[in-house]
Formats: structure tokens, sequence, C-alpha cells
């Protein structure tokens, strides 16, 4: 086995060897082709004159565009070519005959990966060997590519050559040129200047500030300046001045440095300008006047000094205790007067890598809360360091300046110190859930008859609450724990959070009047969700306890075993002294009780039981171990001592088992819900596939027939809005002749089954639409008894409609019924072979919905035997099934279009449901993750979601007070009103929602 | 003449030894070790030096309880060239280091062994059980084997299979907690198993099948023995029937007689622990005690005196119990009882069965139904929380009644939880009335009894309490709040022995033993393996099977196909072809199938058949592919023809054809070496 492996790897191995080298080849070639290409266009530029500028520009680019390319790709190609696998997959692809063996082989090079059969890798590694060492490592890499790129760079460097020799001056006019234009710099001519002492007389002053783009300020202009000016530095001062006398030339003398000064035709008018620098200074103007100059006064130059950021840090305290890997939390601000370049955080004074903001566009100020681990700053456990931020400013003048924040404290907790304090968490989030879920399954249900009684209940809910969120608060305020304890209680607050709003919006308080059916059904909606939430969450912190008490028993046990065996080990080969075994044996009486102790935190619990039961003759064995060192006899205290380890030994490994048996269980579990996870993207995409069969199946059926029925649509439609208003009327003139009060109430229902028939009409849903007519034609008839009874009833016709008003409306209905049956015939006609295709569609769709109902089955038993109920997960399912059965129905009764809608929403669940299932598991992972050793890095793994936002919501936790949150009183009551009516059944949960998302606002 | 003479005395006395020690081998499958020990000391056998006569010597040791004189004596025999088979070295090496430093209690006919430690407090209770056993058992049987016969009680499961003949699986299959063999009773300490299980019924049954093979001369099948065993179990306290079908069993056994899926008797060989199930062991119980019920309700409590020596003498055991029931065959036999059977009116409820659960495990992994069922079990989690972290009694019921499911009585632990919590609330009556009908359902969990005796406490019924309590203590003795409770009922009784009893067995537990020391058995230690399937098994020479093979054409065959289909190797010429010959209750046959799926998942395009061939019936085998698909052709070698053809003695054995319908290979038996040849072969045959 190990010669086929060897034999392969070094196969494979030759390969990544030969395209390290082409790729290094590539490089070499591609870069003397570089160097050719940036040689012909310098010497090109040169004749052609370019602007200077342009050519370094275009050289620039060139070179490092074309250096990336040259070296980059292959440098990355040559990277991967370590891959022995990506080596594998070449040579599969070359040989089809192969059949993946060459992969699966070298994938396992190592070994067999977990229960494969060594026999069986050894036989694909021998078969796959045998194919492909038949294949030379020259066809897998050619050279062809190699000899191109030479080819080309060849070609190139001819080029230069005689593109050197033409060009006039030869190669020293080509280095001259860019040599020159690189230092060349204008010459300012000057005047030889005589300064006089006599004061040049000049006046209306008006200064004009550029500030330098850093700042952000506007052009500032002062007009009748006394001249002196300020200004932060670089901030262009342009001087317009008008001389008492004609002057011939002027200049400028700032910061002891001559700039000329622009003169108009007449000699008066002067403008000239100066940049403010670092410091202080002045400024004088100078007039040529005959030959002779004379200068102004002197103007002061006065500096705002632009300061370093402020930089304020926000923390709880001075210290944060945190894992490694755990993110923590800081609010911090930079405050600059110009601007913000960049925030970085410092570490022990030192600026880290750890950029928190980056300038995009000028800001002044800049806030936000850091989310960082110890792990991301490079620390580790066991680390301190102080933290703090450094915000740059953006003076690009003087250059940017550093502002410090304060620092606090990181102490980088161990595994052990980490795994306490979420344990401590933990207990204390449990402790405060469990009264809150008691007094939720004991309290009475409803909890009053009235508006007012429910508002009262719902602010004593808040009550109960309080503390837990309190807590949450508390606990999580300006740390992110990305943990699954996070996520637990992100739900338990937000549910609670939802009821208590929830009350708050729907019930009125003092109201004696009766809620709402529908508020009253939310309410005990929302208050089973916040149960439901209750218990998952104190039922993943106790699993988790459970966990870490395992995980810390077995811990326990292997020390004491451990002790137990080196005593024993020693006993039988050295001359210990008895003091000595006795002290030892102290040690161990002390690792037992750690082991008790430990074991007693187990709860009610059989494992405690074990532990227990064994104590008594381990504590025997001792004290018999005691009795014999004092009787000195040694002998008998080496073989009380083996048979003490052996004992030790055994409970050890009965704890160990323990903890081997629970993460079997739950790695089978993971295996069953992965199986199950493709099986159900499986489906999913099956259905997906099939109703673009039904797609375009529909797409390809005659368009006059989708004519024909668009067309029945549109008249069914009419008549139904007709209908709608015939039967309001009715209703109306019953209501203003003050009719008798069943006869309204009928009719009222003919209303809403009118309305109802028309809504399904719209949403061309036919299936309702035909059944929503039977019931209206059902309630019409009553409409009509009932008025038909009322007029026999009298001697003279009653006021307000007539019985001829309610058999209108029955013809209506009569007429549409007749319609929507025209229209299913009319869907029904398809060609044969599109009738054939869609017969096999149909029979492929409840083929599908039968594999569909196993999974279910299968998800079923898994939701029984999962640690983490899969939340919505069989609902899902379960309306994927109806979904998938109407389909059939629908695909049985010609209606593609309705079978398309179906299939959408199967598969749409069935996604839902395996989502649904993905997060279960991975909960359950996190929570089994706590039996893992706490000496690794292992206890609280980060999310791999790269939300790492657990506790995002909970930062705006406060529950508003009653007055706080009440809404607009017309609001309310229209909201109210609304809900008093009877829902039809389709718009009960459409209507529930609304409600859902009026309290999550 | 008197060379003749000479030859027909050195024949004469030839066949008289080898006689003797015939004898020698029928004393200790009889369970007669005495008669095996004189007779080795009249033979001489500790100076003969020949290696099947040391085996022998070792056997009886080994059957006496002699761990390292039936070591070493073996392991000399081994030496001398004795071929070990069936891996007896390492059974006799497992059982001396597993019961080094243990001590015996010498209890006149019985002879208690245990590990120094809280099993003494044992002692007592079993040697009881045995005495009363022997006082009203085996008066039934015949006689009970001479000589002392010793009980041992293993502390730890993984000591029991040490000593024993099972695997692992085995063991948690079928929930097997105590065996009978080599003339010894092996028994699991119940401090293994938290919920309790009926201990001292087990002694009295194990103790029945040695009273059973000591009286048909071990030709007792398993069935019979265990009939016998199952149904008299009960007895040994004052010998009263007292037989009654758990209701879990009824259950089962309605759904069986019922559905026509009884097991049979071939499935019970070689024993009812190697069923694939714990439901179908204790169906195969049901079956057999109600058998055994019927035989005795017809022909009156002797007809195993007449039975049992019948069967020692060769006679059918089925005609042997046909007959002494008084019916003219087995058939008449088995028509009536199923008749009889259906007047009984079964409990049809079909309830759980309790897992195994040994070392550990929390308190829902020993319930039948919250073990697997998460769903349920995490209300009673939540109801334990309630009641234990922050004492909400009520809202802890509401969580309990959440657990109950909806087709299903509550489980054991459940009803304990809720009876419990009505006690807490100080509703003794509603506590009594959630408990009965789950102690009717699952009498063997201690804790139901010991909950009860709490209820009936708080009722004032310290006498009905008492008997809850005894039953508690009769299924789990370590339980030292139960010890508690009887002390202080027993002395408010009056009963200060009884009392004195309980506070001694308190000592003992606490003090995790006892006071006094005794000598131990031996004091030999060391390491080893617990056995699995491969290493038991032992396969005959198998390379000269194989070179007898090799290189020769295959037998042709014709089998039945699973699918009404005939497979031939006829029709499998050019092709290399996988023979495995196997069965569903082989265990390394099962084992081997992964690897051979994929072989043909692999090779199939490449020109490679795999066919499995068996000679079970296609019932059979296609109930075991509802639970293991197998996508290779599988053949049905009804009358074992092809088996036989191909001599195959021992099961997996794996032909390899080659494309010209030559033996290319051949492998019997299972594990990684066994896999890695048939791979290698096949390579060189594609």
């Amino acid at each position: 086995m190990s010669e086929d492996f060897s034999q392969l790897r070094s196969l494979v191995r030759a390969l990544a060897r030969r395209e390290r080298r082409l790729s290094a080849g590539r490089i070499v070639l591609r870069l003397g082709l570089l160097l050719a290409v940036v040689g012909i266009l310098a010497i090109l530029a040169t004749v052609l004159r370019w602007d200077r500028a342009s050519a370094v520009a275009t050289l620039v680019l060139v070179a490092g565009a074309g250096g990336w390319m040259a070296v980059v790709p292959p440098w990355l190609r040559s990277r991967k070519s370590a891959n022995l696998v990506a080596q594998a997959r070449r040579v599969e692809a070359m040989l089809p005959e192969l059949r993946g063996r060459l992969i699966t082989a070298v994938e396992r090079l190592d070994g067999a990966q977990g229960q494969e059969s060594a026999a069986m890798v050894a036989l694909i590694a021998r078969r796959a060997t045998r194919i492909a060492s038949g294949l030379p490592a020259a066809s897998v890499y050619p050279l062809r590519g190699l000899a191109r790129i030479a080819a080309v760079a060849g070609v190139a460097w001819l080029a230069v050559v005689p593109l050197l020799g033409a060009t006039p001056g030869g190669p020293r006019a080509v280095y001259d040129w860019w040599a020159s234009g690189m230092t060349a710099h204008a010459a300012v001519e000057s005047h030889a200047v005589t300064v006089e002492e006599e004061v040049a007389r000049v006046g209306d002053l008006v200064i004009r500030y550029l500030y330098p783009s850093y700042t952000g300020l506007e052009p500032k202009e002062v007009p009748n300046s006394t001249g002196d000016v300020r200004g932060p530095p670089g901030t262009v001062v342009q001087v317009r001045a008008r001389s008492g006398e004609p002057v011939e030339a002027a200049g400028l003398l700032a910061y002891d440095e001559r700039l000329d000064v622009r003169v108009d035709d007449a000699g008066r008018d002067l403008q000239g300008q100066f940049s403010i620098r670092a410091e202080s200074g002045h400024y004088k103007l100078l007039l040529y006047r005959q030959g002779e100059s004379v200068r102004s006064r002197r103007f002061e130059v006065e500096v705002d000094e632009d300061l370093a950021p402020e930089v304020t840090l926000d923390a709880e305290a001075d210290m944060v205790q945190v894992a490694a890997d755990e993110s923590f939390g800081v609010q911090w601000r930079a405050r600059d007067d110009y601007g913000v370049r960049r925030v970085s955080v410092v570490l022990d004074g030192h600026e880290t890598t750890k950029v928190v903001y980056q300038q995009v566009e000028r800001r002044a100020e800049v806030s936000e809360m850091l989310r960082i681990s110890p792990a991301d700053l490079g620390l580790q456990s066991g680390d301190r360091a102080q933290l703090g931020i450094v915000a740059w400013d953006n003076d690009t003048f003087s250059g940017s300046k550093p502002g410090y924040s304060r620092t606090i404290e990181v102490v980088v907790l161990g595994a052990r110190g980490r795994d306490l304090r979420v344990a401590e968490r933990q207990e204390e989030l449990m402790r405060l859930m469990l009264p809150i879920l008691a007094r939720g399954l004991t309290e009475p249900w409803p909890a009053g008859d009235t508006s007012g009684e429910l508002a009262d209940w719902g602010e004593e809910v808040g009550h109960r609450f309080k503390p837990l969120f309190d807590a949450v608060e508390r606990l999580w305020r300006g740390m992110s724990f990305d943990s699954h304890d996070a996520d637990v209680m992100d739900r338990v607050v937000r549910t609670g959070r939802e009821l208590i709003r929830y009350t708050q919006v729907a019930f009125t308080p003092g109201s004696a009047e009766d809620p709402p059916d529908a508020a009253f059904t939310v309410t005990a909606e929302l208050r089973d969700g916040a149960i439901v939430a209750l218990e998952d969450g104190i039922l993943a912190m106790q699993r988790m306890r459970y966990n870490r008490g395992l995980r810390d028993v077995v811990e326990r046990a292997s020390n004491l075993d451990d002790a137990a065996t080196m005593l024993s080990e020693q006993l039988a080969s050295e001359d210990l002294d008895a003091q000595e075994v006795l002290a030892r044996l102290d040690q161990l009486q002390a690792l037992l009780q750690q082991l008790m102790e430990a074991a007693s935190k187990m709860g009610n619990d059989g494992l405690r039981e074990f532990v227990n039961s064994r104590n008594g003759e381990v504590q025997n064995l001792m004290e018999q171990i005691r009795d014999a060192i004092a009787n000195g006899d040694m002998e008998t205290a080496r073989t009380l001592m083996e048979r003490l380890a052996e004992q030790i030994h055994e409970m050890k490994q009965g704890v160990s088992d323990e903890l081997e048996r629970r993460t079997q269980q739950s790695e089978s579990g993971q295996e069953s819900a992965d199986e199950l996870m493709d099986e159900l993207e499986r489906l999913e995409n099956e259905q997906r596939d099939l109703q673009s069969q039904v797609r375009a199946l529909r797409e390809s059926t005659d368009q006059a027939s989708v004519k024909r029925s668009t067309e029945l649509w549109e008249r069914i439609e009419e008549e139904s809005a007709a209908l709608e208003t015939e039967a309001g009327a009715y209703l109306d003139g019953l209501v203003e002749a003050e009719r008798r009060f069943y006869e309204k109430q009928r009719a009222e229902q003919g209303v809403d089954d009118a309305r109802s028939l028309h809504e399904a009409i719209s949403a061309r849903d036919l299936r309702g639409a035909k059944k929503k007519a039977y019931d209206a034609a059902y309630t019409w008839d009553m409409v009509y008894n009932s008025a038909q009874a009322e007029q026999s009833r009298r001697m003279q016709p009653p006021a307000g409609p007539r019985v001829e008003d309610v058999a209108a409306v029955r013809v209506r209905l009569a007429r549409i019924q007749a319609l929507l049956r025209q229209l299913e015939s009319q869907q029904r006609q398809m060609d044969p072979s599109d009738r054939e295709r869609a017969e096999q569609i149909e029979q492929q769709q409840r083929d599908l919905e039968n594999q569909l109902q196993r999974a279910t089955q299968e998800a079923e038993q898994l939701a029984r035997e999962s640690p983490v109920r899969p939340e919505g997960m069989s609902e899902a399912l379960d309306e994927a099934g109806d979904r998938m059965s109407d389909a059939g129905e629908e695909l049985g009764g010609g209606r593609a279009m309705e079978a398309e809608g179906s299939q959408g929403v199967a598969a749409e669940r069935i996604r839902d449901a395996r989502e649904s299932l993905r997060r279960a598991m991975e909960q359950a992972q996190q929570q089994a993750s706590q039996m893992q050793p706490s000496d690794g890095q292992q206890g609280q793994q980060p999310r791999d979601d790269g939300k790492g936002d657990g506790m995002n919501n909970l930062g705006e936790l406060e529950i508003p007070t009653r007055e706080e949150f009440r809404t607009p009183e017309e609001y309310r009551r229209a909201l109210l009103e609304g809900m008093a009516g009877e829902v039809p059944d389709e718009y009960r949960a459409l209507k529930k929602r609304y409600y859902e998302e009026l309290v999550r606002q | 003449m008197r060379t003749v003479l000479a030859i027909v005395f050195l024949l004469g006395a030839a066949t008289a030894q080898a006689a003797s020690f015939d004898d020698v081998a029928a004393c200790l499958e009889a369970n007669d070790v005495p008669c095996a020990e004189a007779l080795l000391e009249k033979l001489n056998a500790a100076n003969d030096s020949r290696p099947e006569v040391k085996a022998l010597v070792a056997r009886v040791h080994f059957y006496a309880g002699r761990y390292p004189e039936a070591y070493d004596a073996l392991s000399e025999a081994v030496q001398l060239g004795w071929p070990d088979r069936w891996g007896d070295l390492a059974l006799y090496e497992r059982t001396l280091f597993t019961t080094s430093h243990w001590v015996e209690e010498d209890r006149g006919r019985f002879g208690v062994r245990f590990r120094p430690g809280i099993d003494a407090l044992l002692v007592d209770e079993a040697s009881r059980t045995l005495d009363l056993s022997e006082k009203h058992l085996v008066p039934l049987l015949g006689d009970a084997p001479p000589g002392k016969t010793l009980l041992e009680i293993f502390p730890t499961t993984r000591s029991f299979i040490a000593a024993s003949s099972l695997t692992t699986e085995d063991v948690y299959t079928t929930n097997v907690v105590a065996l009978s063999k080599w003339s010894r009773l092996l028994l699991t300490s119940p401090r293994q198993m938290p919920r309790g299980y009926d201990w001292q019924d087990t002694v009295a049954h194990e103790y029945i099948h040695l009273v059973v093979a000591h009286n048909s001369d071990n030709e007792a099948p398993v069935w019979l023995q265990e009939s016998i065993a199952k149904y008299l179990d009960n007895r040994w306290r004052d010998g009263t029937d007292r037989f009654h079908l758990e209701v879990r069993a009824q259950g089962l056994l309605a759904e069986a007689l019922e559905n026509d899926t009884l097991v049979t008797f071939e499935e019970m060989h070689p024993s009812l622990a190697k069923l694939p199930t714990p439901e179908l062991a204790s169906l195969a119980y049901a079956q057999l005690s109600t058998l055994m019920d019927f035989c005795f309700e017809r022909a009156g409590e002797e007809i195993l005196l007449e039975v049992l020596p019948r069967v020692g003498k060769g006679v059918d055991p089925r005609v042997a119990l046909a007959e002494g029931a008084g019916f003219e065959d087995f058939a008449a036999l088995e028509a009536a009882w199923k008749s009889w059977l259906a007047g009984q009116r079964l409990d049809d409820r079909r309830l759980a069965e309790p897992p195994l659960v040994l070392e550990g495990g929390d308190d829902l992994d020993a319930d039948p139904l919250l073990s697997s069922r998460e769903d349920l079990a995490r209300f009673v989690t939540l109801g334990d929380l309630l009641r234990t972290e922050v004492q909400e009694f009520e809202a802890a019921l509401v969580e309990y009644h959440k657990a109950i499911p909806d087709d299903a009585p509550p489980s054991p632990l459940l009803s304990n939880r809720i009876a419990q919590t009505q006690l807490q609330l100080e509703r003794p009556a509603d506590a009594r009335v959630a408990l009965e009908s789950s102690i009717r359902d699952y009498p063997e969990f201690a804790l139901s009894h010991k909950t009860l005796g709490t209820i009936y406490e708080a009722e004032g019924r310290p006498s009905a309490a008492l008997d809850s309590y005894r039953e508690s203590f009769g299924l789990q003795p370590f339980d030292p709040e139960v010890h508690e409770a009887l002390i202080r009922l027993y002395g408010a009784a009056s009963m200060p022995d009884e009392a004195a009893r309980h506070r001694r067995y308190l000592r003992i537990r606490d003090r995790g033993g006892e006071d006094f020391e005794r000598e131990p058995l031996h004091t030999r230690e060391g390491e080893f393996e617990l056995p699995t399937y491969d290493a038991h098994f032992k396969p005959p020479p198998k390379d000269e099977f194989r070179d007898s093979w090799v290189g020769k054409p295959a037998p042709g065959f014709t089998v039945a196909g699973l699918e009404g289909s005939v497979l031939s190797l006829s029709d499998m010429r050019g092709k290399v072809l996988i023979v495995d010959f196997w069965a569903t209750w082989c265990g390394p046959c099962r084992k081997a199938i992964p690897e051979l799926v994929a072989l043909h998942e692999e090779l199939e395009d490449d020109g490679l058949v795999v066919l499995g061939i068996t000679d079970e019936d296609r019932g059979t085998v296609e109930r075991f592919l509802r639970k293991t698909p197998i996508p290779y052709q599988l053949g049905i070698d009804a009358d074992g023809r092809v088996k036989a053809r191909y001599q195959v003695s021992a099961l997996p054995t794996v032909f390899i054809i080659d494309r010209k319908g030559r033996v290319a290979e051949v492998v019997v038996g299972g594990g990684e070496a066994a896999q890695n040849t048939i791979a290698a072969a096949v390579d060189r045959a594609l």
C-alpha cells in the first residue's frame, strides 16, 4: 500500500515541480518582454516629444500593470502547484479513464479517511498509479506557452536596438530628456532689490483666503482689510491692493521669500499671493518705480494651529476580561477641527495595524462601536495589554497629527477563566428565566376578560421580564459575545418584547370593553411564542451546563487516574518514604474530593450516582493503605495501591465512556441531519426543475388559448366587481331601512363573500374563485330566503330593497359560476402532446410528493431525537407537501400557471425547512462543544456565519413605558375596529403578520 | 498367542483410556465438576504430558473456578501444540486477570465470588436466592449439580464481558447481564444499572439453566432451556407460581401473533443473546415462557422430570416436550399453545423496551420512551429544573404533562417525576395514581417502587411502604435512601434484625466494603482486550483450504436471485466475480458488507461482479435488506447446494473468480486483513 502511495506521491510531485519551473520561466521571460516594451515607450516619448507628465504617467502605468501581469498570475499559479489534488485533477481531465480514482487516492495520501477501508483506498491508488504513470509530465505541462513568450520577448528586444539607433542624439539624448525632465524647475526672474526704508503707500486692501482642502472650508474674502491675515497652515492668501502711485513692477515678501505680484496696466492695482506656513510671520509688498524700490509696512501673518484630534473611549470599566477568541465592544469618538483621516487601535502605546476608520470624505467627527477580540490584536490567553484608540487628523499641509484616547486594560482569559465566566453568566440567566417561565405556565389564561385587564396583564408581564432584560443588557452591554447563548437570549428577549409591546398597543388601560378577537388571538400566540422561547433558552443553558459538567468530571477523573497510576508505579519501583506516600495519598484524596464535587453538580443524574457509588470503595482502599503503612507493611500497601489505581482507572473509564457516548450521539445526529439536509436540497432542486418544466410547457402552449383565457378572466372580473357593488348596495339599503337584524347579518356575510370572490378572481385563483363563488351562492340563497320570509310576513312590502334585488344578485352569481366553469374547461383544452407532457410532469410531481413524505417522516424522527428543536421545520414541510399536492391536482386539471405557483411555494418551504434544520444542528453543535476539553480554544467557538453580532439588537432593549409607546388614538381606534369584525380565513394569517410587524417596528 | 493377547490388552486399555477422557468432557457438559475431577485423578492426568490432556485438565480447572491453574495448564498445552481454535487461552487469560484479588464467600453448596467492595452487600441476598432456588426449583427439574456451584458477581460490564463468551455488542443489543456457563453463574452487579433490575430472579434463572443442563446431559436446546428458566425463575422465594407475563411482553406477543412474526426456534440458536434486537429477545422469552406455562398447565408440575431425562437420552426435545404435555407431536403442541394464548386476553399495548444503560448516563437515558424522544425529554428536563432549582411545582407539573405522548402512556421516569411533584404539593393520592399504572407496565424500575414507598409513608401506610421499599431494594440494592427508609420502617415495626441487616448494608455501601479482610483467590494481574467477533472466529486451517482452490476452475452454480431472476456462473463469464458466502446472522459477514459494496461501486464498470450467496430463506434476507440495503446481486442457495459444492464451512468465505472462470483467491473470515486480500486479488484479476 505504501509503495503505491509513494509512487503516486512522486508522480504528482513531479508534476508540481514541473509546473513550478514553468511558472518561474514564465515570470523571467515576461519581465524581459516588459523591459523591452518600457524601453520602446521611453524612446518613442523622447522622439515624439510627448508631454513629460503624460509620458511619465504612461510609463509608470505600463511598467506597473505589465509587472503585475508578468509576475502575479504565474506566481499565483506556482503557489497553487503545491496542491497535489489540483495536479491530480489536471491528470484526471486528460485521462477520463481514471474516473476520479487519482483524485481520491491523492486525497488519501496520508491514509484512509474516517471509516474508509484501507484496502479499498490502496486498490484505488494502485489502479490510479497504473493508469497515470503512462502520462509523461511534459504532456501535462508542455513547453509551448513558454516558447511563445520567449519568441515575443526576443522580437521586442530586437526592436529596441534599431529604435535607439534611429533616435536623434542617440541613447544619450533619450537619457538627458528623461533626466532633465525630472529635475527641471521653472526659474524665477528676480530683480536686484535695493530695499529702501521708505514705506510704500498701499491701500484698499482686499484679502482672499483659499483654505487648504483638508479643512473643508469655503474660500473667504475680506474687503477693506487691515492686511493682517490669519488662517490654518497651507491657506493661500491672495492680496489685492492699490498703490498710491503708479509702479512699474511689484513683489511680495512673505516669510523672507520674494514672490511675484501682478500689476495692472495703469500700474496701480496690485495682486499677489502667498501661503501661510506652520509658524506665524509677516509679509510686505515691494513696489518698483523708476528703478527704485520701496516696501509697504509689515503685515502680520498669524497661524490658526490645527490641533491634534480629540479622542474619547467609552467603556464600562477600566478593565475588560475576555477570552482570546471572544469579541468585546468599546465605543470611541474622534473629533478634529478639520477632519479625521484615520483611526486605529493602540496597544501598549504602539499603533497597531487594526484600522477602524479610514477617511473617504472629510468628517470632523467620527464615532463607532468597535467590536474586536484579543486574537484580532495578536493577544493570547494570559496576556494583559493597554488598549486605546489613536486618531490622525487630515492635515496634509504640515503633516497629520495623532490624538490619543485614554486606555483600558484588556486581560485575556485562559480557557478555564473564560469557561467560568460563561458558566456564571448562563447560571444567572437560567435563574432569571425559570421564574418567568413558571409564572407563564401557571397563570390563568385568558389573563383577563376586558381590554383593561389585558393591558394590566401586559404591564405585569413587562415587570416580570424586566430583571431578565436588565441582566441581558448588563451582561452584553458593550460586549458582543458571538456565542450560542447570545443567540438564545436574543430570541428570548425578542419574543418577550414583542409580547409586551403588543399588549401595550392592542389593549386600553382601564377599558371595560371586550378585546377584539383578533387581538386576543395574536396575544395568545405571542404569549405561547414567548414561553417556547423561554423553554428553549433554559434548555440550551441547561445542556451547556450539563455538557460542561460532564467535561469537568471527566477531566477530574482523568487527573485522579493519572495521579493514582503514578503513585502506584512509584510504589512498585522505588523505595519511597512512608511519609511521602501518605502525603501523596492526601493529594489523591483531595483530587477525589474535587471529582466528587464536580459530580455532585451534575444534578439528578446517573453519572453522579456512578461516581458516588465508587467513592466508598476508593476511600476504603485508601484507608487500608494508610493502615498498612502505619503498620510498616509496605508490601501490602503496594498491592492495595495497585488495586486502588485499578479501581480509579475503572471509574475514569466509566465517565469517559459516558462522554464518548454523548459525543457519538451528537455526531451521529449531525450525520443524520446532514443526510436529511442533502435530501431536502435534492427535493428542492427537483421541485424547481419541475417548475421550470411547467413554465416551459405553459409558455409553449397555444397563445390563442392564453388570450381566450385572459379575456374570460377579464369578463369574470367585471362581473364580480358588479356583484360586489350590487351586494353592497343591497346591504346599505337594508341598513337604511332599518330592516331586521338577521337579514342584515346574512347580507353582511353575502357582502363579505362577494368581496372575497372578487379578490380571488383578481388574483386569478381559479380554484379559490370557484370555492368562493360556491360559498357566495349559498349565502345569497340564505339572503334570498330571509328576504322572502320578511316579505311574506308583512301585509305591505317592507321598506328598502326588494326580493327581486336579491334575485338579480343571484343571477349574476350564477353567471360568474358559469364563466368560471367555461374557463376551467378552456384551460383543460391542451394540445395532446402537451397534455401527455403535463401528465408526465404530474406523475413526477406525485413521485416527488411521495419522496417528500418520506423525508418528512425522517425529519419528524430527527426532530424527536434532536436536542434542539428545529423551529418551524415540520410546518414548512407540511406546507410544502400540501403545495406539492395542489400542484399535482392543478397539473391534472391543466392549470399550469397555478401549478407553477404551487411548485414555487413548495420549493421555498423545503428550503425553509432545510434552513431550520441547519440552524438547529448548528445550535446543537454549539451546545455539544461544551463537552470539548477546556485546555484548547474550543469552548465557545465564534460563529462562522460572518455576522458576529449576536446581540446587536439588545443594545436598545429598553421597553418603553405604556405612555411612551402609546399610538395615536385615532390610529388605535381604526386598528381595533378593523380587528373587531370576523376575518376570512385566508386573511387571518396576513392580519396576524401585520400586527406582528407593527409591534416589531 | 501371548502377542495376540498383548495387542488385545493394549487395544482395550487404549479404548478404555480414550473413553475415560471423553467421560471427563461429558461430566463437564453435565455440569458435574466433581465427576470430571475424579476421573482426571483416576487417569493420572496430572502426569500426562500430552497437550490434549493438559487442555482437558485446564478445562476442568476452569470449570472449577481455579483460574491460575487453568491458564497455566492451557498455556502449556498450547506450547505443546494444542490447536486453540476457539480462543480459549484468551478467555482464560481474561477471566484470570478480571478476577484478580477477588474473594469468595463460602456458603456450603454455593460459593459467592466478588471483588472486595460494595458488592459484598449482595452476598447474603445472592446465597439466600440460591439456597431457596435449590429448595423450591430443583425438585421440579431433577437433581442439583453435584459439588459447589459458584456465583461470580462482576463489578463492571467490561469485566463481565471479559469473562463471558459474549461481545460488547451482544450485551448491549440484547441486554444480557448474566450467564450460566462452564458450570458457573456469571452476574453483572446491579450497581451497574442505575434503574435496577430483578437480579435475584436472574440468579435463579441462571441457576435453573445449570440444573436443566445437568439433568438433560446438556442436550436441552436453548429454546427449551430458556422456556424453563423464564417460566420458573419467579418461584425461588417460596415455590409459589407467580408467573405473569410482563405487560410489555404481552404487547410484543400479541403483535407477533397477529402478524405471524413469532421468532422461530432456529433463530433462537445459539443464544437469545445473539438475536438482533432487544425486542426480538423479549419476544422470544415471552413465547418460550408462555409455552412452558401452557405445558405446566396441561401436564402438571412434574412434566420436566419426565422430559429432561428423555432429552438427555437423545429424544428430540420437541417430541419430548410435546409428548410430556400430552400431544402427539410438536406441531399439535404449538397449535394448542397458540390457541390457548389467543384466549389469554393479552394486553396489546406496544410499550417501549427499556434500554440497557450501564455505568452512568442520566435518568433519561434509562427510560424506555424518553431515551429516544428528545422532543418529550425536553419537557421533563424543564420540569426538573422548575422543581429543583426554583421549587415551582405546579409549573413543573405543566411541563411534565407536556411530556406525555399522545399515543402512549407516560414513561416510567415521567410517572415518577409527576408522582414526586404531586407529593411535594402534598397530594399523595394524586401521586399514587400517577405511579400505579407505570409500575404495572414497568415493574423493574426500582425508582417507581421507592417513590411509591415514599407516597405510602406520606399517606401513613407503613406496611405498604415497607413492601414497596423492599421491592425497590430487590431491584436496586445500592440505593442508600431505600436502606434508610427500610431501617426506619423495620425499626418502627419492631423488626430489629431486619433493620440491623439494612444498617449493615448501608455501612458496606458507605464504607465501600466490609470491615474484615478475606484472602484473595489469586493476585495474578495483567492487561487484556475485550472479545470481538473476529477474535471469536478461529477458522480451521484456512491456508490448506485456500491452496486447494486457487488456480482451479470454479464449479458452476445456479442460484435464485432475490427478484425472481436466476443467477448462474456461466452468465458471468468474462467478468471478475466476487462470490461472498454470507448470512444475515453472521457478524463478520455483516461487517464485510460495506467493503464489498465499495468494491462493487468502484469497479462495477471495470467488469467486477459481486454476488452474495446465502442459504437463508428469502423472507429473512428481505427483512435484513430493509435495514441494510445491498446494491450488489444476492442469490438464495435454498438447499445449501452451492455452499456444499464450494465446501464452505465457515462464514464469510469469499471466492474471487477471474475472467477465465478460475478461482483467483479464497478468503475465509472477516477483518481488515481479509479485506486487503480481497481488494488485492480483485485488482490483480481485473
